[in-house]
């Protein structure tokens, strides 16, 4: 199951990186390795063990439905890239998400 | 219904939760008019480090919900990570449910008798819900805007996803079956399911059958704001399909907003990007395992089904179906009814008076049942006094009133009125008769002369007597008594 050149790109589109032509190649036997290794872990023979085990696990954690205000809004919106009064103000959006 | 070009709909619906705090923060929920990013925190901003906790009661109104639906809760479940790239989600995915959704199967009862019949669910899904953008452009659209500006306060709230089987056919089907759902969830008391304020969202997937009776390319429809405006949309959407089978042409795969002010539903501009979410299970959540009697306490906890109480209504109380309809649509109003008739009210007319006189408050000041100020009781020995005949129907509507305006017992309104003595009759009764004849000894004398062919000079002085008693005589009884003293003499 190797990746191709063309879903390299894709898979750039998707994580909005701007990928240039030569990187491709070298992302594209990166992610071969990645999956080489994880078609190693396949030949395992895991017929018995649940996929979701988790030892530690009887009941999940949860909370109840209590309000707990947090102090650091101010320091959020202050350090993020562009803030306009309340709001974080963010770039252009574009409709089309194509290339 | 598989004839070709008949429609094929199916609904998501997207039901806000009535929880105090986020789906997996302790930030409120109250965002609508709070000032924007306030109720936020590390865990709805996306913050690296911060880790979601899932809220035990979304947990319990989701169930109870699915439990309603006659749906199977799974006892393990798991959330997954839905990727995608937009400023109302800081994180650049939503967590949501995929494979494993809470609960798969069950149906919402529609229509009534021979008509009812049960639209199937797919399956009921927790997801969190996205913030708002606001953007710049001074007609406030996304594509003539430079920047845009975001307010996290409605990320992370929860919402509970219902998505129907394709088996709603007609426009009219999918409004009523928007309606049994918003009804249900009020009276499991999980959501307000107000579509205005967006605590209730409706997309539709919309496709006309070919020919051989296969399901046609499905549009899907978004932006619809009441139910009114789903009925018009879906009506509009299959009808532009038709049309545009009809001339050869194709149905194009895609998404559509409807434009409630044209009446129109427009589709995006540009290519439809093929959604590919990359969804994988949230490392940062455990499984969703249920301790066991959960289910089994949420299904204690479960009130009657409105669709129950409706029949109930019907075949205990004799009520027609459109008073048990309108009676049973806010559970506060069955709630009151049912008050009424346990404190001794007669029902049908206690149906009656909630129809024409609670219900005209209501809608004239704008307020939920709850804040009604005539209790059960009052309403009750208001109703009670009108069939004992101690309280003309005109005298009763007065009390009522002064009742609702000022919140006043009933006695106090009864005594404001001057009507305090009660039922007016015996000698008092004819101390008033002997005063109209005394002073109307003109008509009398009409009368007399047989210039009433059509009895209104009579029902004249019936009514003058009844004016000076202020309501409080019974009618039938002045008339009979007019009549005698004008035939005797």
């Amino acid at each position: 199951m190797a990746v191709s050149k063309e879903e390299v790109r894709h898979i750039a589109l998707l994580a909005r990186l701007h990928v240039e032509e030569e990187e491709t190649q070298s992302l594209q036997r990166h992610l071969n390795g990645i999956l080489e290794h994880f078609g190693r872990l396949k030949s395992l023979d895991l017929e018995n063990v649940d996929p979701f085990a988790r030892e530690d696990l009887d009941v999940t954690p949860w909370r109840e439905d209590t309000v707990v205000p947090w102090d650091g809004r101010e320091g959020a919106l202050s350090q993020a890239p562009r803030r306009e009064g309340d709001y974080f103000r963010v770039p252009r959006i574009l409709e089309n998400e194509d290339e | 219904m598989k004839q070709p070009g008949s429609a094929v709909i199916g609904l998501e619906i997207h039901v806000q939760l009535a929880t105090a705090s986020k789906l997996f923060c302790a930030c409120s929920t109250d965002y609508i008019g709070a000032v924007p990013n306030t109720n936020v925190c590390p865990v709805c901003l996306g913050q690296p480090g911060s880790l979601p906790v899932i809220n035990a009661r979304v947990v319990e109104y989701a169930v109870r919900t699915a439990l309603a639906l006659g749906a199977r809760v799974g006892h393990f479940t798991r959330f997954h990570r839905k990727n995608y790239f937009y400023p109302d989600l800081p994180k650049a995915y939503q967590i949501s449910q995929y494979d494993l959704p809470l609960a798969e199967g069950g149906s919402l009862p529609i229509g009534e008798g021979k008509e009812r019949r049960a639209i199937p669910i797919t399956r009921l899904h927790l997801e969190e819900d996205a913030g708002k953008l606001v953007h710049s452009a001074a007609d406030g659209r996304l594509g003539h805007s430079e920047y845009s500006l975001v307010d996290y306060n409605r990320g992370g709230v929860p919402l509970m996803e219902i998505v129907s089987e394709p088996e709603i056919a007609t426009p009219a089907e999918a409004r009523e079956y928007v309606a049994r759902l918003r009804q249900l969830v009020r009276y499991l008391g999980v959501s307000d399911g107000d579509m205005e304020k967006g605590s209730l969202r409706v997309d539709a997937n919309v496709s006309l059958r070919r020919e051989d009776g296969s399901l046609g390319t499905k549009v899907e429809v978004k932006n619809m704001n009441s139910l009114r405006a789903l009925e018009r949309a879906l009506e509009y959407e299959i009808g532009r399909q038709a049309e545009v089978i009809a001339t050869g042409e194709q149905v194009r795969q895609e998404t559509r907003h409807w434009d409630d002010g044209n009446g129109v539903t427009c589709g995006m501009r540009g290519k439809e990007e093929a959604h590919d979410y990359r969804y994988f299970p949230d490392p940062d959540l455990p499984p969703l395992i249920l301790p066991s009697g959960f289910v089994e306490e949420q299904l204690r906890l479960m009130p009657e089904m409105p669709w129950v109480l409706k029949e109930r209504f019907c075949t205990d109380w004799g009520l027609s179906l459109e008073d048990a309809s309108v009676l049973t649509e806010w559970p506060g109003l069955a709630r009151y009814m049912e008050g009424c008739v346990r404190c001794g009210a007669n029902p049908l007319r206690a149906a009656n008076w909630i129809r024409t006189e609670t219900l005209r408050v209501l809608n004239e000041r704008k307020i939920p049942i709850e804040k009604f100020p005539v209790s059960p009781e009052d309403f009750t020995a208001l109703l009670a006094k009108v069939e004992k005949g101690d309280l003309s129907t005109t005298l009763a509507k007065k009390v009522f009133d002064l009742m609702v305006s000022e919140g006043m017992p009933l006695p106090a309104a009864i005594g404001r009125l001057g009507a305090n003595s009660g039922k007016l009759e015996g000698p008092a009764l004819i101390a008033i008769i002997e005063r109209i004849m005394e002073r109307e000894t003109g008509t009398i004398e009409e009368i007399r002369s047989g210039k009433d062919p059509k009895g209104k000079k009579r029902g004249f002085l019936c009514g003058q007597v009844m004016r000076e008693a202020r309501g409080q005589a019974d009618p039938g009884e002045v008339a009979k008594m007019i009549g005698e003293i004008l035939d005797n003499q």
